[in-house]
Order: structure tokens, then C-alpha cells, then sequence
């Protein structure tokens, strides 16, 4: 096939046979000009698109086992792939190494006859697959689950994209993973989101997700208390919002809070002004910065403070410290009755 | 715990609370023309002090008594003190100073050990003899720091009120570090004083840290107050400064089941240490 598009490609006199591949050779060409010079071409023939940084072992490769054989100052070299990408095809090139590949991009350079045969496919592999989507770590993939999470079904990817502020790809490799696991539903593989099963979204989730490590969560001290912690921010200017156990007990009946967890987008600044010391032990705030300011969306504001959307707050909880992931479950329990309070329509602001 | 708990457990506590103030206000009405050398100390002081915040505990402020100071130089000739006392139903029991009545409710009335004169246990106090008030080490900050407040009856029933001086957070501190320190070691006496312990941690933590360390140095270098407040920082440090000390250890212990032990300890270090280094930076 390969060869079929370089002999179409030739003056007219020449010609292109192939010839039995030998031990460390996938195939051969024999190249033969009007006058009876000919050469070999040794081809190596990839099954999947080449990326530049295989073709220095293959040259290696090449080399070894010509250099066995002793033909390696004689030899032409080939690559046939079904895709090769500019940098791929740059770097053959500086080896002096001929390719072709089934898009159309051919450089068919021989000096003995001479011949030089160009041409120009595709710039872009056209079979490149998203490599599915294993696990829902990661921010872009959470601000599609949050996006998943706080909005009611049904709705279409390109208003979910234009919500949460996610690519159409990434919410469609994440839909993709969720699809897999049957935790949402779509009408076809392009089509509208019917359902969430928002329940299985949190558990899987939270398989994936690190609350403490992902958003470098450190222990401070107000040693005057909780309430202190509380007027602090409600008289604050930096960007905040509270999770955890104080967000739950508005909704769940939780044990009484003794520990405010906060997302702050500069920690540092706001333990400065809200004059909380570092603590190794005993510390009653845990702060850190956010894995996605995606925690800053769709807050919710109660008696001046600032807090994370129960969805994102669920989560933290059952990867949280402590009492936290049975406090998860009481505000499960609060949400499974009050889907109407906390799902949101997607086209309207609430 | 839960808020439902916590209301169990404040109720009966409160009741306490009430009963002390009322008998405390039965003492003031006592003194009639006395009540201008008064000055309330004790936890009944603390309590003024610390009352906005003592919401955040799970422990009520409780106290069966009513501990009053009393400046010698103010103290008239009448009525008499034991017989005002004795009119509305305080005896003087066998030692100088303590009264009790049927009910249960003590009133304890003090003079700083500087100014009490000559003696070992009671004050001299001319016309009114030298067991009418009792002699104590640590009270002195409270005639140098204090203010008129309004105390009034916690009995919704009970109309009555008072203005009357009463001592500020770090006369109060001074003294409670004394009457820690000076039992510290009497093993019969010693568990008794969490409570002590923990009414200093309510003052560290309600009043602001740069106020009270401004208070405590105008105290330190007030002649009469002077020495005893130098002594009571000194334990202070020793008592206070780390999670292992003996006071911190206290403070927890008073709140056993009820807060958590790993935050208040924290916290305690936390709060005396900054009053420490304010003290000494400013």
C-alpha cells in the first residue's frame, strides 16, 4: 500500500519491488532506476503512530543489529507507520531516514539512484483516542463532578461546559468513566445527561479524591475558640469558605463542631489576619489552599460566612478528620430528603 | 457532646451560680455604708469578666461562694461588720473572715495581706476587731485594679442590684495564681484547685491579651502590689508555660469528658505564653 503510493510518486522507468524481509527486518524495498541501479531499502513497519522519542531507540535498534550483519554503511532506512507527527517526522528526517505513513506524509530520500519524493497528510493523527478516563482525580475532572453534583438532570454537555466553566472533552471524558460505571445516564453517546445517581457520584468520588492531601490542609490554633475563628471571618476580606463539620451542622445533626475547616485561597494571609498560630496537636482550624477554586463556586452565604456547596462539603467529610466521614453520612441522609434545596437548574441562577 | 447534653449538664450548675449571687447581694444590703471599702473578687469576678465568652465551655462557672475584699482605709466604724453580717443570717464560723449561713451560702470576707496589719490569720481592723475579715497573700492588685459594675441578681424575681467595685482581670489573675501556687504540692488540697485553674484560663482567654498584660505591669510596679504580682508571674511560668505544667494539667483536668483535652491544652500554652512575652516586651 505504502509502496504502491511512492511507485505512483516515481519518474517513469522506475521501480519499487518489495523484497522478503530478514532477521531484524520487517520488509525490504528494491528500488531500481532506468539504468539499472538499484538499492535496498530496509523497512520497519509500525502497527501504531510513532512518537518521536521511539525513534532514537529505533535507530539504535537499527544499528546493533545492521552493524551485525554488516550492511549498515550501505543501508537505506524506512519507517512506515499509520501516523507519524511533525516531530516525529523532523526527527527521521535529520537521521536521513525515508518514512511513509497511511495519512500521506512520505519523504522517500535515496542517493544511490537518486530520488527525493515528498509529500504532506495529515499534521494531526487522526485515530488519536482520548485514553479513557481511569480515576476522577484531579481538578478538571472535579469541576466536572461538581458541575454533575449540583446541577438537576437532564442537561446538555455544552451548557454543563459553559456552567462549570470545563471543555466539552473534559466532560465528556469524564461522562465517559461515569457512563462506564452507570452512575449517569446519557440519551446517546453525545446527547443530553439524563440522570446522575448523585449518591454513587459522591462514594466514587471520594475513592479518588485526597481531602487532606490535595488541599495541603494544616492544623492552626485559635486558642480563644471556634466563635473567635467565626467573627474573624465574617469581618474578613480575603477570598475563603468553610467546609466540614460547621458547614454540615446547618443542614445534618452532627456532634457539636470543634474543629473549622477552611479553604482559603492564600492560607497565609488569612491565618495573619485572623491571627491563628500554627499547632501541632490541639489546633482547632484546619485551612488550606483549594485543589481547584471550584470550592469558591456556587458557595453559600448564612449569618455572614461564607461556605462550600453541601456537595463539595459531603466530600470533604467523608475524606475528612475525625468524626467526619459519619457526619458525611448524617448529611447524605439530609440530602437524599431535600434534593429540591440543594440541586440547582442548570439554566437559572437560584 | 451534644447541645442537648450540654443544656442537661448547665442547668443544675446554674443553679449554684444563682444561689451564690443572691447571697452575695444578701451580704452587700448587709454592709449597708461598708459596701464603699468593697471590692468583689474571687470566681464571682472572674465570672464578670469572662461571661461573654463562658458560652463557649461546656462547663458552667459554678461557686458556692461570695469572696469580698475589703480596703482597710475605706472601712468606717459602723454598723459592725459581724453583726451586719449576722443580720441577714451570716455567721462568723471558726475562722477570721468566713461566713456561713443555714442555707449553704459562704461569704468570705478579705483583706489583702499588705494592708491587714500585724497577725497571722485575721485582719486588724480597729473597731470591728481581727477576725472580722481574713488575711490574704495575692489579693493586694485589687485595690490598685478595679471599676464599678452593676451586680445583679440572676433570680428573674429578684429586682435588686448593686454598683459596686469590683476587681479586674489581672488583680484577679494575680490572685488566683497565689492561691494556686501557695497549694500546689498539699496533695488533700490541690485537686480542688482545678477549678482555680480553669477560672484563670476563662480570664486568659475572655479578656484581651494587651490589655491585661498593660493591667499586670501597673500592677508591678505599684508599691503595695508589686511584690506580690512579681511572685505570681514567676509561677505563673512555672505553672502555666508548658503542656506537662502543673496548672495546664489542671485546667484540663476540670474539663475532663467535656472539651477537648488536646485543643484546651493547646490553647492554655498558647494564651499564657503571648501574655507572658506581652508583659515582658511592653
Amino acid at each position: 500500500m505504502v509502496s504502491e503510493d511512492i511507485r505512483k510518486r516515481l519518474p517513469p522507468g522506475w521501480q519499487l519491488h518489495e523484497s522478503l524481509g530478514e532477521r531484524y527486518i520487517d520488509a525490504a524495498l528494491e528500488l531500481r532506476d532506468p539504468q539499472d541501479y538499484s538499492s535496498t531499502i530496509i523497512v520497519e513497519i509500525k502497527r501504531r503512530p510513532m512518537e518521536a522519542q521511539q525513534v532514537g531507540p529505533l535507530l539504535e535498534n537499527w544499528r546493533r543489529g545492521l552493524l551485525a550483519q554488516s550492511k549498515a554503511p550501505e543501508c537505506n532506512l524506512m519507517v512506515v507507520a499509520p501516523y507519524l507527527g511533525p516531530s516525529t517526522r523532523e526527527r527521521l528526517s535529520e537521521a536521513s531516514v525515508s518514512y511513509a505513513d497511511s495519512t500521506g506524509n512520505i519523504r522517500f530520500a535515496i542517493d544511490r539512484p537518486a530520488v527525493f519524493i515528498e509529500s504532506r497528510g495529515a499534521t494531526k493523527n487522526p485515530w488519536r483516542e482520548s485514553a479513557p478516563l481511569r480515576s476522577l482525580k484531579g481538578p478538571r475532572t472535579a469541576r466536572v463532578v461538581r458541575g454533575l453534583l449540583d446541577y438537576c438532570p437532564p442537561f446538555g454537555v455544552r451548557e454543563l461546559a459553559r456552567e462549570t466553566g470545563s471543555s466539552a472533552a473534559s466532560i465528556s471524558r469524564v461522562s465517559g468513566l461515569l457512563e462506564r460505571e452507570a452512575i449517569i445516564d446519557r440519551e446517546s453517546p453525545r446527547g443530553h445527561i439524563l440522570s446522575v445517581d448523585w449518591e454513587r457520584l459522591l462514594h466514587r468520588w471520594s475513592i479518588d479524591y485526597d481531602f487532606v492531601n490535595a488541599n495541603a490542609m494544616t492544623s492552626w490554633i485559635e486558642p480563644r475558640g471556634t466563635r473567635v475563628v467565626f467573627d474573624g471571618l465574617r469581618n474578613s476580606n480575603f477570598t475563603y469558605a468553610v467546609t466540614g463539620s460547621f458547614a454540615a451542622i446547618r443542614f445534618a445533626p452532627v456532634a457539636e463542631p470543634r474543629l473549622v475547616t477552611i479553604y482559603a485561597a492564600d492560607p497565609d494571609v488569612a491565618a495573619t489576619r485572623l491571627g491563628l498560630r500554627p499547632a501541632d496537636t490541639g489546633g482547632n482550624v484546619l485551612m488550606g489552599q483549594p485543589f481547584d477554586p471550584v470550592v469558591f463556586d456556587r458557595t453559600q452565604s448564612s449569618e455572614g460566612i461564607v461556605y462550600t456547596r453541601v456537595t463539595q462539603v459531603v466530600v470533604d467529610l467523608m475524606k475528612g478528620p475525625g468524626r467526619g466521614p459519619s457526619e458525611a453520612e448524617s448529611l447524605v441522609e439530609w440530602m437524599r430528603h431535600n434534593e429540591k434545596t440543594w440541586q440547582r437548574p442548570l439554566t437559572k441562577d437560584l | 457532646m451534644d447541645a442537648s447534653q450540654r443544656e442537661n449538664l448547665a442547668t443544675p450548675i446554674d443553679e449554684r451560680l444563682v444561689a451564690a449571687r443572691s447571697g452575695l447581694l444578701d451580704a452587700l444590703d448587709a454592709l449597708g455604708p461598708l459596701r464603699r471599702a468593697v471590692i468583689l473578687v474571687g470566681a464571682q469576678a472572674v465570672y464578670v469578666h469572662t461571661q461573654s465568652g463562658d458560652a463557649d465551655f461546656a462547663v458552667s462557672p459554678f461557686t458556692f461562694d461570695a469572696d469580698i475584699a475589703l480596703d482597710p482605709k475605706l472601712v468606717g466604724s459602723e454598723p459592725k461588720i459581724t453583726d451586719a453580717m449576722q443580720a441577714a443570717g451570716f455567721s462568723l464560723t471558726d475562722q477570721p473572715g468566713i461566713y456561713k449561713r443555714a442555707d449553704g451560702c459562704q461569704v468570705d470576707l478579705l483583706v489583702p495581706e499588705a494592708v491587714g496589719g500585724a497577725g497571722r490569720r485575721g485582719a486588724r481592723l480597729g473597731v470591728h476587731g481581727n477576725r472580722a475579715a481574713m488575711k490574704v497573700r495575692g489579693l493586694e492588685g485589687a485595690l490598685i485594679d478595679h471599676s464599678p459594675r452593676t451586680i445583679r441578681s440572676l433570680t428573674p424575681s429578684d429586682p435588686r442590684s448593686w454598683v459596686v467595685e469590683v476587681a479586674g482581670p489581672a488583680a484577679l489573675l494575680v490572685s488566683k495564681i497565689h492561691k494556686i501556687s501557695e497549694r500546689t504540692g498539699d496533695a488533700t488540697r490541690s485537686r480542688s484547685l482545678d477549678k482555680d485553674a480553669f477560672d484563670i484560663y476563662r480570664l486568659i482567654r475572655a479578656v484581651d491579651a494587651q490589655e491585661l498584660a498593660t493591667q499586670v505591669r501597673r500592677l508591678l510596679e505599684d508599691d503595695t502590689s508589686g511584690e506580690v504580682t512579681a511572685q505570681a508571674l514567676s509561677s505563673f511560668r512555672k505553672l502555666f508555660g508548658d503542656a506537662r505544667a502543673h496548672g495546664t494539667e489542671q485546667v484540663v483536668s476540670h474539663i475532663k469528658g467535656l472539651e477537648d483535652p488536646d485543643f484546651i491544652t493547646a490553647s492554655s500554652v498558647s494564651l499564657s505564653q503571648e501574655l507572658l512575652d506581652l508583659i515582658s516586651n511592653s
